[in-house]
């Protein structure tokens, strides 16, 4: 197994959370001009980003101390 | 994990620490203030919506709605145990000198008090020294004056174990961490007490879940997390046996019947985008604009949100193990709590609930109001950047401390928290009038309220005609004893009732709710009553000789049958004295419920018991076959299983008390 790819691999979920919380920053900015309706698609998108690169990190996290 | 309270610090450390809680207490208690008021001022009360005080034990609307009546064949049914807590505030007001508002003002003043020195353990706790002026100061802060804090005091028992969490959290990583069995006491107590009524229950579960979540993981040490996991709810059914008892043995379920309709119309307000920024309220009760076309509160309430995922992925790679765990969970039950805040706006739940019948969707009854459970982010929000903030450097804690603190000043200063707390919530004078009627109605007869059919609806409620602002509250509750809504009230409320029904059910008042604002179009008109108008309410009296007790029908005695005389004990209670040369059917003016029994005495010795027919639609009938001089004792049956378990609860709580005096005495 080449041990670089994984560690890349693994970094992956804390990307996917990043650009959520990355959406839903843009969507309060898009609040702020009065756009609300596509703050609410920007925070729909960053909601599962962030579901899923979380889900991922407390399985990761999970394997480590265990 | 350092045991807590963390013992390192210096002096000057320590004085900013304490100095930066009293100020962010003091500034929240500034917020609150006019919740606070009644404390310095005992004539004002509260009368809007349902922050409304109950003025006096044995009330109608509680013995009514909340305490002993229980479903029958599926019309009827209430929360038992919400009257123990009404009427234990009035029954504690009496005893200590309070009106019941003061002491509702006193305990939001107390849990204030504990919930902040909650947040200031939970920050000794996880926190650097340096870190923790400017963390107590933004979390106190936050945690009190964020919208869903502020909207919930309406409900006050619910925010009483919302402002609790920190303390319990607090108590329940401390027994985690140092294993002491103070704390796990603590914590169990807080668990039960703040627990009572169905949505705290569901609330303090969630949080519990979560710590044993977090004990199973971290501690990986099964006897010590299953102790932490089930000894609170052993205490919590000990404590709360009488009420816990009466769901067990007779037939109570959740009394708000759900449908897919009623779930659609209370997730108005709870699209996605409405929850991450504090604006959720199906029902706002100031203008709706003022927080969802309020854009500087939406952009700092969703970048407080956003922050403090932030600052955890910031430093995900330096946060230690434990605190990671805790992190990571509380930020995937943000998510969690998110997600369900949507309500039917949520195209999953939507399709979920749609797939139920109704019978199944009665299930979720206490997740009706959806956007309620948003309540419980802020606890979340407050354990991640506790947890997460000493992942980044130093010199970007400062910054991310500084930056929240500027958007919690965009969301409190461009929030309408000051109207809710000063104009809709806030304790007021009420008209001599509710008093009078506290005073002089008499509770061994019945009052029937009746509203009008026309009546105006400001912001989606009646407003009182002596203080707009207020709306329409449950102030009767405290007067007189009444019916519930079944058809037979339908029909007097409509005017259709006969003399006969009235003196038949001991109807002795009708009080017209002419204190609404712009009422008109009553129906009733009974010219056979003695009616007046006081400053506010219309008052008509049936003048007749009524009684709670007859022979039915009530022409058809023939002198066989003679109520000697019947005495009132209490609610639950009445002793009948009755000579019998004939069976007879005793009619008794108390709603009918069959768990209402004639328990027949003759010569002192129990002879039998006998349970109710409905009478009239409305009210007890008992036929009894017995003749003679009966001495009959009228119970609600559960009572007696209500009496005997306060003992064991009781006692419970007794030696819990008796042994965290104990501990404290032992130092712990």
């Amino acid at each position: 197994m080449d041990l670089a790819k994984i560690s890349k691999i693994s970094a992956w979920p804390l990307y996917l959370s990043f650009a959520g919380v990355l959406l839903w920053l843009f969507s309060s900015l898009m609040l702020l001009f009065g756009n609300a309706g596509f703050a609410n698609d920007l925070a729909f998108y960053g909601y599962w980003l962030l579901f899923i690169g979380l889900a991922c990190l407390m399985i990761k996290h999970v394997r480590e101390i265990l | 994990m350092a045991d807590f309270p963390s013992n390192s610090g210096n002096q000057i450390s320590e004085w900013k620490t304490l100095l930066a809680f009293l100020f962010a207490t003091a500034v929240v208690i500034f917020f609150y203030q006019p919740v606070l008021f009644p404390l310095a001022d005992g004539s004002l009360v509260f009368a809007s919506g349902d922050l409304t005080t109950i003025p006096g034990p044995e009330s109608a609307g509680i013995r009514i709605n909340s305490t002993y009546y229980t479903f029958i064949d599926g019309e009827r049914g209430e929360v038992v145990n919400r009257a123990f807590l009404i009427e234990g505030v009035s029954f504690f007001s009496d005893v200590i000198g309070f009106s019941d508002t003061q002491t509702q003002s006193l305990l939001i003043l107390i849990c204030l008090l504990l919930g902040s020195f909650g947040i200031y353990r939970l920050t000794k706790y996880f926190l650097k020294e340096e870190d923790r002026p400017i963390a107590l100061v933004f979390l106190i802060l936050f945690y009190f004056l964020n919208m869903w804090s502020i909207d919930r005091v309406v409900h006050l028992w619910i925010w009483f174990t919302y402002a609790l969490f920190p303390l319990f959290v607090s108590a329940g990583l401390s027994y985690l961490s140092e294993r002491k069995s103070f704390f796990l006491v603590s914590y169990s107590i807080i668990f039960a007490f703040f627990g009572m009524i169905p949505h705290s229950l569901m609330y303090i579960l969630m949080v519990h879940l979560y710590l044993v979540i977090f004990s199973f993981m971290n501690y990986r040490n099964l006897k010590n997390s299953l102790l932490f996991a089930f000894f609170p709810v052993v205490i919590y059914v000990l404590l709360n046996l009488p009420a816990l008892a009466l769901v067990l043995t007779t037939d109570v379920t959740y009394p708000q019947p759900v449908d897919m309709f009623t779930l659609q119309f209370l997730s108005m307000h709870g699209e996605l985008i409405d929850v991450l920024t504090f604006s959720n309220n199906w029902w706002p009760q100031i203008n709706p604009g003022k927080i969802t076309e309020n854009p500087v509160l939406r952009f700092a309430s969703l970048a407080i949100i956003a922050g403090t995922f932030l600052v955890f992925l910031f430093g995900y790679k330096k946060i230690r193990p434990d605190e990671k765990t805790l992190a990571l969970l509380a930020l995937l039950f943000i998510l969690g709590f998110v997600f369900m805040a949507q309500g039917t706006n949520n195209g999953l739940l939507n399709a979920f609930f749609g797939m139920l019948d109704e019978g199944q969707l009665h299930y979720f009854a206490l997740l009706r109001e959806s956007g309620r459970i948003a309540l419980m982010i802020p606890i979340f929000i407050v354990l991640t950047i506790l947890a997460s903030v000493k992942g980044p450097e130093e010199t970007e804690r400062r910054p991310f401390f500084a930056a929240m603190l500027f958007l919690l000043f965009l969301h409190v200063l461009s929030s309408p928290i000051f109207e809710y707390m000063s104009v809709v919530y806030s304790a007021t004078e009420v008209p001599e009038d509710y008093y009078v009627l506290q005073n002089e109605i008499l509770k061994e007869h019945k009052t029937i309220w009746i509203s009008p059919d026309e009546v105006p609806l400001i912001l989606g409620a009646y407003r009182y005609a002596w203080n707009e602002d207020k709306s329409f509250g449950w102030i009767v509750w405290g007067i007189g004893s009444s019916y519930p809504d079944n058809d037979a009230m339908d029909s007097i409320k409509q005017g259709n009732g006969s003399r006969e029904l009235f003196d038949a059910l001991n109807i002795k008042y009708i009080i017209r709710r002419t204190d609404l604002m712009g009422a008109s179009g009553f129906k009733d008109n009974y010219s056979w009553m003695d009616c007046e108008k006081l400053d506010y309410l219309t008052v008509c009296e049936n003048r007749d000789d009524l009684k709670a007790f007859s022979i039915y029908p009530m022409n058809a005695t023939e002198n066989t049958v003679a109520i000697t005389d019947f005495t009132r004990v209490n609610p639950t209670l009445w002793y009948v004295n009755i000579s019998a040369k004939k069976p007879f059917m005793l009619a008794f003016a108390e709603t009918y419920n069959p768990l209402w029994e004639a328990r027949i005495y003759e010569n002192g010795e129990k002879t039998g018991t006998v349970k109710p027919v409905e009478l009239y639609g409305v009210i007890n009938g008992y036929q009894i076959n017995a003749t003679g001089d009966l001495h009959l004792e009228m119970r609600y049956a559960p009572q007696d299983t209500f009496e005997a378990t306060a003992a064991i609860s009781l006692a419970v709580l007794l030696v819990c008390i008796f042994y965290l005096v104990y501990s404290i005495k032992k130092g712990r």
